[in-house]
C-alpha cells in the first residue's frame, strides 16, 4: 500500500475516492441539513421548515434584523440574537417563511471571527516556512525530499 | 472550528519530545482547515459548501494524508502517515470541543451524517486561549532555545 508500485494509480484511486465522497456529500447533505440558499430557490417546498442560515448582520430593530448572505442578497429575519450584532457574522437555525423571511430559533453572533481569519495567516505562513525549510519538491520524481543539511 | 493559531500552538508543545519530524505534524495540524476551506477560492454554491464539509472529516483526512504520504520517498511514508496523521487527529480533537448552533463536523461521514460535539467553546472564542498557549510554548521552548542561542553565540 505504501510501496512505489503503482504509485500514481494509488494516488489517482485515492483522489477518485475523495471526489466520490464530495459528490456523495453534495447529494445527501442538503437533504439532511437544508440551508437558506436551498429554501430561497424553492420557497413553497421549504415554507414552515427549519433551515440553517448564516450571514453578516446589517441592521437590527425591534426584534427584526437583516443579514447579508454570502450568496449576495439581504435576508430579513425575526427573533432574538445577541446584543450589538451589527457588522458581525451570525449563524443559526430558523423557520423559513414562504415570503423568504426567517423566524430565528437559535443563533450565535461570531464577534471575533475577523480576528480569527486574520490570525490564520500567521500559522499558515509559519507551517509553510517550516515545511519547505525541511523539504523540497523534486518535480521530476514527483516527490518531496528532505533538504540536505 | 478553533482558529489555526490555536491548532498550531496546541500541538507545538508536544513536538519537542514526541516527534522525529515536527514539520509533518505541523502540516497535519493545519491540513483539515486547508482541505475544508477550499471553497474560499471558489464561487459560493451548495456544492462547494458540502465539498468543504466532506473534506473536513476523519475519512477524507485519512485519504488526503495517504495521498500526501505517496508524495514522499517509500522509506518515509510510514513516518508521514504517523506524523501528519497525529497532527490532523489533534486538530479534529480540538474541533470536537466546539459549540455550534448549526451542525458541527460530520464525524461518521460517509456512514452517517450525524453530527455531534462536546460543546465547550465557540469557534471564534478560541482566540482567548492563545495567551495561555503562548505561555506554555514559552515554558517548553525557552530553555532549549536559550541553550541553542548560547551555543551559537
Amino acid at each position: 500500500m505504501l510501496s512505489d508500485r503503482f504509485r500514481f494509480w494509488k494516488i489517482g484511486a485515492a483522489l477518485a475516492a475523495l471526489a466520490g465522497l464530495v459528490i456523495y456529500a453534495a447529494r445527501v447533505g442538503p437533504k439532511a441539513y437544508p440551508t437558506f440558499i436551498q429554501a430561497r430557490q424553492d420557497p413553497s417546498a421549504f415554507a414552515g421548515r427549519t433551515i440553517f442560515f448564516g450571514g453578516d448582520v446589517l441592521r437590527l430593530s425591534d426584534g427584526e434584523f437583516a443579514f447579508w448572505a454570502k450568496e449576495g442578497f439581504v435576508v430579513e429575519a425575526r427573533g432574538i440574537i445577541g446584543p450589538d450584532p451589527v457588522g458581525f457574522r451570525v449563524s443559526g437555525t430558523a423557520v423559513f417563511r414562504a415570503d423568504g423571511t426567517l423566524d430565528v430559533l437559535t443563533s450565535h453572533v461570531y464577534r471575533y471571527r475577523i480576528y480569527k481569519s486574520v490570525l490564520a495567516v500567521l500559522p499558515l505562513l509559519a507551517v509553510a516556512f517550516f515545511f519547505f525549510r525541511t523539504y523540497l519538491f523534486d518535480r521530476r520524481a514527483f516527490l518531496f525530499r528532505a533538504r540536505s543539511r | 472550528m478553533p482558529d489555526l493559531a490555536t491548532h498550531v500552538l496546541a500541538v507545538t508543545p508536544f513536538l519537542r519530545k514526541a516527534s522525529r519530524n515536527p514539520a509533518l505534524v505541523l502540516l497535519g495540524a493545519v491540513l483539515p482547515d486547508l482541505a475544508g476551506r477550499l471553497s474560499i477560492l471558489l464561487p459560493h454554491s451548495v456544492f462547494f459548501f458540502w465539498m468543504d464539509n466532506a473534506l473536513h472529516t476523519p475519512v477524507s483526512m485519512a485519504l488526503i494524508i495517504y495521498i500526501l504520504s505517496l508524495l514522499f520517498p517509500a522509506e518515509e511514508r510510514t513516518e508521514v502517515l504517523v506524523g501528519a496523521g497525529a497532527g490532523a487527529a489533534f486538530h479534529l480533537a480540538l474541533d470536537l470541543l466546539q459549540k455550534t448552533v448549526t451542525f458541527g463536523n460530520l464525524w461518521l461521514f460517509p456512514v452517517s451524517l450525524a453530527s455531534f460535539q462536546v460543546p465547550l467553546i465557540w469557534g471564534d472564542e478560541s482566540l482567548f486561549a492563545l495567551p495561555a498557549l503562548l505561555l506554555i510554548n514559552l515554558m517548553v521552548y525557552a530553555r532549549p532555545l536559550g541553550a541553542l542561542l548560547k551555543k551559537r553565540g
